[in-house]
């Protein structure tokens, strides 16, 4: 696996409501597939981590993904 | 023009009695031993089965019992209804009350052609805006709602009656997801607070911004700060503060991601987010989200957004994560319950983007981190603790958690005459 770089982009994975019990199994499967695994938040289904824009697409092939979203900015 | 009655209702002679939840067998004992009304000619809807009760089986000196309801139709004369209403009016009976049984109509499209209606209402829209003139011009402050800071309570805590409430968020978690919060305040001091940070490099909640500590003082503050007026809401509640915005005010979805999941870890019934981003479109995880957490008992309030300048025409829109059908979004009023010249409209008009309910969010007084203590400050950032600070107290009042507290909370609103477009439900209101 590639390691991080500054080209890297943040992304928020949403895991299916029906695989939300294998969350980490998938988060496994996803750091395969190139992603940085930042967080695992399994109390939401979601797996948060940084990743090269080119390999994004892997990540949509791992099972039990609903959404791949970029991490944006947030403000008061 | 058909005439139309106002005011009095058809009747029909007989009256429904409605009985206390629980108390009908009590009821319907007192309901005969009151009216005379004997068992022989009181029957009950479990007489006729599946099928239900056939009225004109029913007997014209008595009446029939509707089990499920808890409520029985009567025919008695209006004279012996009277003295029943006389004689349960103090309360405390198991008969609640005593009613005239009306008559309902359909309502049904008029035969009337749509020609001859639209001139109808372009001659009553015509009276009317004469007699709105007429009105203005003898400004009527009286009728209007209007409210002040006192030198004991903050405007927003009269205004959504949670000043006068008797519930105080006790037993109650709410996590307010923020710039943090100065640990330092006395009026937090002996609070139990619990914080976790999510701004990498920054080890504890300690707000360098001030933004984090208002919010959290109007959702959580105590009943009696070390000085001058009561401004928070959930006095009693458990306060959970999670760092998500840095110092500077900003933070990232990923950790505003970790610290819901956190809240929810951690047993928050409500979580606070007074934060958001000027993006129209809604977000998978955010919706997906706010969803589990209400699955999971905790309702997420969120800011609509401050990107209006209504003085200007533009009425901006719901950004994010405000904008997630499973994020109760608040919009800010001033103090005459008007909406807020920045208070974000619904102008998207899609699933998710409507303004739920509004809270009071122009000069909100509130604590602010030392030296100043206090500070006074607008926003739909100060109108969403008011709503999660109210939800705390419904939670305590009535156990509903989840999508069952987002409903008590919406329906208790007070409507208000701004669109929904602007205020949803209306003006939160206070158990």
């Amino acid at each position: 696996m590639p390691a991080p770089s500054v080209s890297d982009i943040e992304v928020i994975i949403t895991i299916q409501d029906a695989d939300r019990a294998h969350i980490h199994s998938i988060a496994s499967e996803l750091e395969t597939a190139g992603l940085h695994l930042e967080g695992v938040l399994s109390g939401v289904g979601v797996v948060t981590g940084t990743i090269q824009p080119d390999l994004l697409a892997k990540l949509h092939s791992v099972e039990g993904v609903l959404a791949i979203e970029k991490s944006g900015l947030i403000q008061i | 023009m058909p005439s139309v009655k106002s005011g009095e209702m058809d009747t029909t002679g007989s009256f429904i009695v409605t009985f206390r939840t629980g108390a009908a067998e009590e009821g319907i004992a007192s309901l005969k031993k009151m009216t005379g009304i004997t068992k022989s000619k009181l029957m009950s809807s479990s007489d006729f089965g599946v099928l239900g009760v056939n009225l004109a089986q029913t007997p014209e000196t008595g009446g029939v019992i509707f089990q499920n309801l808890g409520i029985a139709v009567v025919n008695i004369e209006t004279m012996s209804a009277i003295s029943l209403a006389q004689e349960i009016s103090g309360g405390g009976s198991a008969i609640l009350a005593i009613e005239p049984e009306g008559i309902m109509h359909a309502i049904s499209n008029s035969s009337i052609s749509s020609e001859y209606l639209r001139g109808f209402k372009d001659a009553a829209t015509a009276l009317y805006e004469q007699a709105i003139l007429d009105e203005s011009k003898s400004i009527n402050i009286g009728a209007l709602e209007f409210y002040q800071d006192t030198p004991t309570v903050a405007w927003g805590l009269l205004a959504t009656k949670a000043g006068s409430s008797r519930y105080s968020g006790l037993g109650i978690k709410v996590a307010v997801l923020d710039t943090g919060l100065d640990l330092l305040h006395p009026d937090f001091s002996g609070r139990n607070v619990i914080g976790q940070s999510f701004i990498t490099g920054v080890p504890t909640v300690q707000d360098g911004h001030g933004h984090g500590t208002h919010c959290a003082g109007t959702a959580c503050g105590p009943m009696s700060p070390i000085r001058g007026a009561r401004y928070g809401v959930a006095h009693e509640a458990e306060l959970l503060v999670g760092k998500v915005l840095s110092d500077q005010g900003s933070g990232r979805d990923s950790g505003i991601l970790a610290a819901i999941d956190w809240a929810i870890s951690n047993g928050s019934e409500i979580i606070s987010m007074s934060l958001g981003a000027d993006i129209t479109s809604t977000s998978t995880a955010y919706e997906a989200v706010g969803q589990r957490a209400l699955d999971a008992g905790t309702l997420i309030v969120a800011a609509a957004g401050n990107n209006a300048r209504r003085q200007v025409g533009e009425f901006g829109f719901v950004g994010r994560p405000a904008n997630s059908r499973t994020f109760m979004s608040v919009g800010a009023l001033a103090n005459r319950l008007q909406t807020a010249n920045f208070s974000a409209r619904d102008t998207v008009l899609a699933p998710g983007t409507a303004v739920d309910i509004a809270g009071p969010g122009v000069d909100i007084y509130s604590s602010w981190p030392l030296p100043d203590q206090f500070n006074v400050i607008s926003g739909t950032s100060m109108a969403t603790p008011h709503v999660a600070g109210i939800a705390a107290l419904w939670a305590e009042a009535t156990g509903d958690r989840g999508a069952a507290l987002w409903q008590r909370v919406i329906s208790n609103a007070k409507s208000l005459s701004d669109p929904v477009i602007d205020v949803g439900r209306g003006l939160v209101q206070a158990p």
